[in-house]
């Protein structure tokens, strides 16, 4: 029997069904009391109004008039601050006359040591790789096409430079004056002494670091309190406000300093992509079986084809030069 | 923005110190029950909802205000949870990733203090039901008491108990309609 009136079931019964008390009976008799939709709807509301209720205990524990007081109080202490630092109007007037001289002679000492120093000399590398060492007996390798700017001698709390490219870090430790570099895509990496490579890339405007001893601080420029802290052997990638540590182990993000790769069952696929980045020509893999196959070896400072060759006989491969581009694929030959 | 909220922001910015106490006990409890929702705590939450008032009456010159007065002090809430949140994180661990993910997964900030409101608005009315009616609820609903225990408890007849719990229920109701109606979630 279906009586659409939505009073015939007291909302005393419907909590008991909310709360899952019921008897069978009970049960069955308020589901088919919700089967009509206006019944629904009051129902509905009324769970809700009661789930409400239940969670309403938490303004029991605000002491409104409590807190004002508190906050009361401090407001009157910042009332107080601004009385006591109200002053005579004369004497106000004298010290902002003061303040001002002061500010103008400031301003011009610091255009003049603007202008005559401190020095930032410039380094830039164009094909070819350079290194400098600094005052303070750090050493700073460049990679091709890159940019270093530094001081000829460091002042003040820090020791800075500015960079662009890639580079490698050999930091001389000095506890009380902290190493900071910033980079462009506006990334800034802070040490103590330590080693580390950083690069940054115009196009993906990713920066890379790579720490090989002691702990770097690295960090989106003017957001030091979000700093990620890196230890020996790991590395970070920062892409716009997100910096994101990687699991994976860079082995070779330093070749292109040492001249040497190291390949440790490491997927062809992967080893291409850094064949392609040291040696700065395009190879690929033109057949999907072959990217799976993994290769171990050392590679110190041979030529691209000496590699090659190595692979293809491992492997059973064969490449061939279309296009600017070294296409790797299975031997034709003897595969039947 | 409302004339009378204009108005309102004016007398602060003058320092009138009544207009601030009225807006302190009129946004307090909602604005500290929003904050816990996102650090978890009370204690933590009512400092950061007082000092958000302290500062405000600090910079009070400087109030520049383009939605309504409710949604900056919302808004400025959830700012201020967020940092405490981010601060709480880096000392704990030493990973980098932003507590921006957490943001951009967070669903309509609305509806969280629409929520809230309702929470205040229902608890408000729970406060105003008369004594017994009360009473009787809070056993009820908060102890779990069954009928048959209350009427014993409180020396009144079953028949009476029941009487009260609808008559709470059907006041929540009436008073709340307007909300209930639009809240409507099957």
């Amino acid at each position: 029997m279906k009586d659409k009136h939505q009073n015939n079931i007291p909302d005393q019964l419907l909590l008991k069904y909310l709360e899952r008390k019921t008897t069978k009976e009970e049960k069955k008799t308020v589901e088919n009391w919700l089967t009509d939709i206006d019944n629904q709807h009051h129902f509905s509301q009324l769970k809700k109004l009661w789930e409400t209720v239940n969670q309403g205990d938490e303004f029991d524990l605000i002491n409104v008039e409590e807190d004002w007081q508190k906050v009361k109080k401090r407001i009157e202490h910042v009332d107080k601050k601004r009385e006591t630092s109200k002053l005579s109007p004369a004497f106000t007037m004298l010290a902002r006359v003061a303040a001002v001289i002061v500010l103008m002679i400031a301003v011009g000492f610091l255009i003049n040591y603007f202008i005559s120093g401190p020095e930032m000399i410039i380094l830039r590398t164009g094909q070819n790789q350079d290194m400098v060492t600094l005052s303070d007996g750090s050493n700073i390798y460049l990679n091709e096409f890159a940019e270093l700017s530094y001081p000829e001698k460091f002042s003040g709390k820090t020791r800075t430079v500015h960079m662009k490219g890639e580079a490698y870090f050999e930091i001389a430790e000095n506890k009380h004056k902290p190493f900071k570099v910033h980079t462009s895509n506006n990334a800034s990496v802070e040490v103590l002494g330590t080693s580390f490579n950083i690069k940054t890339d115009t196009n993906s405007k990713l920066v890379t670091v790579n720490v090989t001893s002691g702990k770097v601080a690295f960090y989106e420029t003017g957001q030091e309190e979000n700093k990620v802290i890196l230890a020996k052997n790991e590395k970070a990638v920062k892409q716009g406000s997100f910096i994101k540590k990687s699991e994976k182990e860079d082995l070779n993000f330093l070749s292109w300093k040492t001249g040497v790769l190291v390949f440790r069952n490491t997927p062809l696929e992967e080893v291409t992509k850094a064949l392609t980045g040291y040696y700065n020509q395009s190879i690929v893999i033109s057949d999907s079986l072959v990217q799976d196959l993994t290769f171990t070896s050392t590679i110190d400072n041979q030529p691209l084809l000496t590699v090659l060759d190595e692979i293809i006989l491992v492997f059973n491969l064969e490449y061939v030069e279309k296009n600017d581009t070294i296409y790797l694929s299975q031997n034709q030959v003897l595969t039947p | 923005m409302k004339n009378p909220e204009l108005q309102i922001i004016n007398r602060l910015k003058s320092g009138d110190k009544k207009v601030f106490e009225d807006l302190f006990f009129d946004y307090y409890p909602t604005l500290t029950v929003f904050a816990k929702k996102y650090v978890g705590d009370m204690d933590t939450s009512r400092e950061i909802v007082q000092d958000l008032f302290v500062r405000l009456y600090e910079t009070r010159e400087k109030i520049n205000i383009h939605s309504s007065l409710k949604n900056y002090l919302y808004s400025a809430v959830r700012n201020r949870c967020l940092n405490h949140l981010k601060r709480e994180k880096l000392h704990t661990e030493h990973t980098g990733n932003v507590l921006s993910i957490d943001e951009s997964l967070e669903n309509d900030i609305q509806a969280k203090i629409e929520q809230t409101e309702f929470e205040y608005l229902v608890w408000q009315e729970v406060s105003n039901l008369p004594d017994q009616c009360k009473r009787i609820f809070y056993l009820s609903r908060k102890e779990g008491k069954k009928n048959k225990e209350i009427a014993e408890q409180l020396g009144i007849s079953i028949r009476t108990v029941e009487t009260q719990i609808s008559k709470a229920l059907k006041r929540l109701r009436t008073n709340l309609r307007q909300y209930l109606s639009v809240l409507f979630i099957f």
